[in-house]
């Protein structure tokens, strides 16, 4: 009884999500190349280099998101692949940017706080991602 | 984030379900420590002769000797003529007398427990009737501190060279850097942590109101946010930005905006410090945290030792911590870097014939030996290893298990559980702060079942 409840919640916690670094323990090869898929990257950072104009030698951690989206089977998507392959609808130029499939955007947001060189306080809203998922 | 707490309260109560047998010991602790109990039962604290405020106030509502009497002391509490009732009313000073017998004398609260405020607020239901505007000080009614087992050198040092130092140990910047920023390292570090860098925002956005349109700041709204920064954050980085060691004059500024004082600090009227400490004494939170730091910070002179506890500067580190964000939110008074002062935002003009009362309250933070010393050694502390003193307050058992389980998976220092990505970032001396508290919990249960069996059905799930 009580291993079974203890497999119980074994399962329960690999299912959540928990268990990923359980199945990288074990196993290296199943999976294919989860780097490229949409995640969250993140990049180590000074204020300064974030280009929007602020003196700060803060280091701040950057959030993004970025990797590729499986390609959903929307009818509106399949339409669009299908129209561009057969030529009815026009190339887009590089101008004008479409999506026929979802995009890896953030799904939040975080803000930012630090001091600057003059010592002033600044914050900036939603800088960083704080979570990335596949986006219709 | 409701979703993981939801995973994590299941986790736990599939866990007490599942534990029939035999772990109820390890999981009772944790499931304590996680859903905010204070522990009075577990056998770890040897000085468990104390209960807690909360605790010893439902004995006495529920003992019918001590009941009515304690109806009758908050009574005699309520209201501004509290001085003339406790002095002139008689029920009042027989409640006085009946409650100090009781098991309410004794109780305690622990720091940072759940209910901090209620339990605080019992306790000085019975001791509000001592030390009414008297010279005596309060004691505090946090537990107390354990006294420290290994004075260390530094304090030793100070003892044997006549207690003073008046000449301290310049900081050194680590691996032969010429020009450090201690405060900056600081800064960095808590940047990498998910939950100081949310609680830092957090504070300097409230603090931090557009004086250029008009608004400003909410001081008690700051107040809130910067307790709640210092008792979330793990003390290992919160310290850090208060105390870091400055050799310029930039770091010491840095070191002084830490608090945002210009909203959480500076005031428009400068008051007399034993207003201010009248006014903080009339707030049971004020007056508890002021009561520990006297407690932990002060010694009297001519006895051996700086600090008390038998020189336990950390205990003192933590009571000065806990002090900001109350009304007597002490601070660095300017971007001094050599000879720095401490002090709440109060002087002593105007004091008429009470000014040595005056000098001798606020030398305890401007003159206090023990405060300098204890700060000082947390700089020198942070000569060899600028990472060294960050740890994460998490239950010990938590942390023992985890290490088990951590030593070949990659260092994840992602909070967020449901993406799973490596991160790109540069290793910075091995600073990888696990509040993934998820991840630690189930590791935990996982390390409650056998291994071969364990094996077997990780192999049979995932190939």
């Amino acid at each position: 009884m009580t291993t079974f409840l203890k497999v119980l919640v074994l399962l329960f916690c690999i299912a959540k999500g928990e268990g990923h670094w359980l199945r990288s323990l074990i196993v290296r090869t199943r999976r294919s190349a989860p780097d490229s898929q949409c995640s969250l990257r993140s990049i180590l950072l000074q204020v300064r280099d974030l280009g929007l104009g602020y003196n700060s030698d803060e280091t701040v951690l950057f959030k993004y998101c970025s990797g590729t989206c499986p390609r959903a089977r929307s009818n509106h998507d399949l339409t669009l692949s299908n129209l561009l392959l057969s030529g009815l609808l026009p190339h887009p130029t590089p101008g004008e940017l479409w999506h026929n499939t979802p995009c890896c955007r953030p799904t939040h947001y975080e803000d930012i706080a630090f001091l600057d060189n003059s010592h002033r306080w600044h914050k900036v809203e939603k800088l960083s991602a704080a979570g990335c998922s596949c986006v219709d | 984030m409701k979703s993981g707490t939801l995973r994590m309260r299941v986790c736990i109560f599939l866990v007490l379900i599942g534990s029939l047998e035999g772990s109820s010991a390890f999981i009772a602790p944790m499931a304590n420590i996680s859903l905010g109990f204070p522990s009075t039962r577990s056998a770890r604290e040897a000085q468990s002769q104390w209960v807690d405020c909360i605790q010893a106030s439902e004995l006495c509502t529920n003992d019918p000797h001590c009941s009515p009497w304690y109806r009758v002391m908050r009574q005699c509490l309520v209201g501004k003529e509290k001085d003339a009732m406790l002095d002139n009313n008689r029920d009042c000073k027989t409640a006085v007398e009946v409650l100090h017998k009781s098991s309410l004398y004794y109780c305690r609260c622990k720091r940072a427990m759940k209910n901090e405020l209620q339990c605080l607020q019992n306790y000085w239901t019975i001791h509000m009737g001592l030390n009414e505007g008297g010279d005596m000080e309060d004691s505090s009614p946090y537990e107390p501190v354990a006294p420290n087992r290994q004075p260390d050198v530094f304090g030793l040092a100070s003892i044997s060279s006549g207690m003073y130092t008046l000449n301290p140990k310049p900081f050194q910047c680590p691996e032969g850097e010429k020009v450090c920023n201690p405060c900056l390292d600081a800064t960095k570090a808590c940047n990498l942590n998910g939950i100081c860098k949310r609680h830092r925002s957090s504070y300097i956005t409230t603090c931090s109101k557009d004086t250029n349109k008009g608004e400003s700041c909410n001081k008690k709204r700051c107040h809130k946010t910067l307790r709640a920064f210092l008792d979330r954050v793990p003390s290992g980085l919160s310290q850090r930005l208060i105390f870091c060691p400055c050799q310029s004059e930039g770091c010491a500024e840095r070191r002084r905006q830490t608090i945002v004082p210009d909203c959480s600090y500076v005031d428009k009227v400068k008051p007399n410090c034993l207003e201010l400490r009248a006014v903080c004494r009339a707030d049971p939170l004020c007056r508890s945290r002021l009561a520990d730091y006297m407690t932990n910070c002060w010694m009297a002179p001519n006895t051996v030792g700086t600090c008390p506890n038998q020189d336990n500067h950390q205990a003192c580190l933590n009571s000065y911590a806990r002090l900001i964000g109350t009304e007597m939110t002490p601070n660095y008074v300017d971007n001094s870097f050599t000879n720095w002062t401490i002090s709440p935002w109060c002087d002593c003009m105007g004091s008429g014939n009470q000014e040595e009362e005056c000098m001798n309250f606020l030398r305890y933070f401007t003159d206090n030996t023990c405060l300098r010393n204890a700060i000082q050694a947390y700089g020198y502390g942070m000569d060899d290893t600028p990472i060294k003193n960050v740890t994460a307050s998490e239950p010990s058992a938590t942390s023992k298990t985890r290490s088990e389980w951590m030593e070949g998976i990659p260092e994840n220092l992602n909070p967020d559980p449901s993406s799973a990505p490596p991160i790109s970032i540069e290793r910075n001396g091995g600073l990888a702060l696990r509040e993934d508290r998820y991840t630690s919990l189930c590791a935990n249960i996982l390390a409650l079942l056998p291994s071969p069996a364990l094996a077997l059905i990780l192999a049979q799930l995932v190939l």
